[in-house]
């Protein structure tokens, strides 16, 4: 991937041990990654700088990933964007039901899709 | 005559002095007008100093006075007989309790002169029924315990669970990413370590995937996509993604041919079901082959699972679908699951409107595992629907 069409990618993710991870691993795909460790600042960041897709983890401090999915798809650019969950919350749990609704292009359980499949499904949401 | 009437009075007397039971009549003031031996003796009283008096005139029967004659007035009243207990202190056997059959005694013209009582003893099954009652009591509290403990347990399970998941995805993920190169190129002698530990980890990760399922079903928190299902597609699909291992172990896997069967479940924990018993033939078949047959009886679809592999003694079969049976069960190392996996799929299936049993299985000759599932149209599937119309999403 050539550096000037890099695709920005967000990934909001409080453990600081699989954030570096998937930092490490989309950097290596080529991708820019920005990266939030909590849910109020991954809300910030993403309307400010606007990436192209978000991996969203649930379970978080100061803001759970289902209100930023809200918050986000109330925005005029965030009404759109690519949003991938990426958790550990089981898909079974009634908060799928609450997802659903605000489109997200993928629920990953981090246990079950190493990095390499999420990297696969990002470029599969971005048609690259 | 007179003698003769006079002897069978007597024999009468001794008949009713002699019963166990107490015997008294009343008029209708509530006065003794006739008591037995058994009265005299159970009370402690000679019976001259009942006669003519009420219970009330009476220290041992003074406790339970009141309660006794509004019901022998009750049955003047009603012309009704009634049946009460009661109880009182005895001079020989302490506290007794009595129950009283109060039967009205009616005179040719109607009238009700006397009432008669007949009390026995029944200090022996109130006794006993203490004892239940008790018993009841302590088993009730027991079980309240019990659902406490398994709910705090479930919950216990549930945490430590997630809270697992995630240094469990970072060991899986950094591996896989040292597996691909991300790092740099990978020192050859680490291939194979670094592939068990990899082959540990996703095993680790199945058992607290299957301990999560446990407590989910345990607290009822399970949710079903109900779905109509092509049972022969979804095995074909399991069979694909577990070709790899039976090649390796240069095991056959067959699916017979069958009609198009429809079934109502939940994809996912069908393919979960699916994947846990011909997983399960595989684990336990060393050569030979493990056939899929899908059948239908009743509105109701059979899949049969069987393998030409070790079997399970009969003695056990009842232990297969238990919690953690599978480690009772060790079978020559080949364990290396939770023994969860079967119970899971037993509860899944049950949950969905089916059963799962053991068809076959005898030590040497391999195993038939069988499951049902309810035919997407059967009158049974939509009572399923309903049924599981809070768990559906």
């Amino acid at each position: 991937m050539e550096e000037n069409i890099k695709k920005r990618i967000l990934l909001v993710e409080d453990d600081t041990t699989l954030a570096e991870m998937y930092e490490k691993k989309f950097d290596v795909e080529g991708f820019d990654v920005l990266s939030a460790r909590d849910g109020e600042r991954g809300l910030k960041i993403a309307l400010e700088e606007k990436p192209d897709l978000i991996l969203l983890d649930l379970l978080m401090p100061k803001m759970d990933g289902i209100t930023i999915m809200k918050k986000l798809r109330e925005d005029d650019w965030g009404k759109n964007v690519p949003i991938i969950i990426l958790t550990n919350l089981n898909a079974n749990d009634k908060i799928i039901q609450r997802v659903t609704e605000d489109r997200p292009a993928y629920y990953l359980m981090k246990t079950n899709d190493t990095p390499s499949d999420v990297a696969q499904k990002i470029k599969d949401v971005l048609k690259i | 005559m007179p003698d003769e009437l006079d002897s069978q009075k007597q024999d009468f007397k001794t008949l009713v002095d002699d019963s166990p039971d107490i015997i008294a009549r009343f008029d209708k003031d509530l006065r003794y007008v006739y008591v037995n031996k058994t009265a005299e003796t159970v009370i402690g009283l000679p019976a001259a100093s009942f006669i003519g008096k009420t219970s009330k005139d009476l220290t041992p029967l003074k406790a339970q006075e009141e309660y006794w004659s509004k019901n022998i007035a009750q049955v003047f009243q009603t012309r009704k007989e009634t049946v009460i207990e009661l109880h009182f202190d005895t001079p020989s056997l302490g506290k007794r309790y009595f129950q009283a059959r109060i039967v009205p005694e009616f005179f040719p013209d109607g009238s009700i002169p006397y009432v008669l009582s007949v009390a026995y003893d029944i200090t022996e099954l109130k006794q006993y029924e203490d004892v239940l009652k008790k018993r009841t009591e302590e088993l009730e509290a027991a079980r309240a315990r019990d659902k406490v403990i398994d709910e705090i347990k479930t919950e216990i399970i549930s945490l430590t669970s997630h809270e697992l998941r995630t240094p469990l995805s970072a060991m899986r993920g950094y591996i896989s990413m040292i597996q691909d190169g991300d790092y740099g190129p990978m020192n050859p002698g680490l291939k194979k370590p670094l592939g068990m530990v990899a082959e540990s980890t996703d095993r680790l990760i199945h058992i607290v995937n299957e301990m999560l399922d446990v407590s989910r079903i345990e607290a009822g928190k399970l949710v079903f996509n109900l779905a109509e299902l092509h049972i022969q597609d979804l095995i074909k699909e399991v069979v694909a993604t577990l070709q790899p291992l039976a090649d390796k172990k240069q095991v056959k896997l067959v699916v017979k041919e069958s009609q198009d069967l429809i079934v109502q479940a939940d994809k996912d924990k069908i393919i979960q079901v699916l994947n846990n018993l011909i997983g399960n033939s595989l684990k336990f078949t060393d050569a030979g082959s493990v056939t899929m047959t899908v059948d239908q009886k009743d509105g109701m679809i059979i899949v049969y699972v069987t393998d030409t592999g070790i079997g399970i003694a009969k003695e056990d079969h009842s232990k297969l679908f238990g919690k953690f049976d599978e480690i009772k069960l060790k079978q020559a190392g080949k364990t290396a699951g939770t023994g969860l996996g079967l119970y899971i799929s037993h509860e899944l299936v049950k949950k969905l409107g089916g059963d799962m049993w053991v068809e076959f299985s005898e030590p040497g000759k391999g195993s038939t595992f069988a499951f049902s599932l309810p035919e997407a149209t059967s009158e049974h599937a939509r009572r399923i629907k309903e049924g599981l119309q809070g768990d559906v999403k």
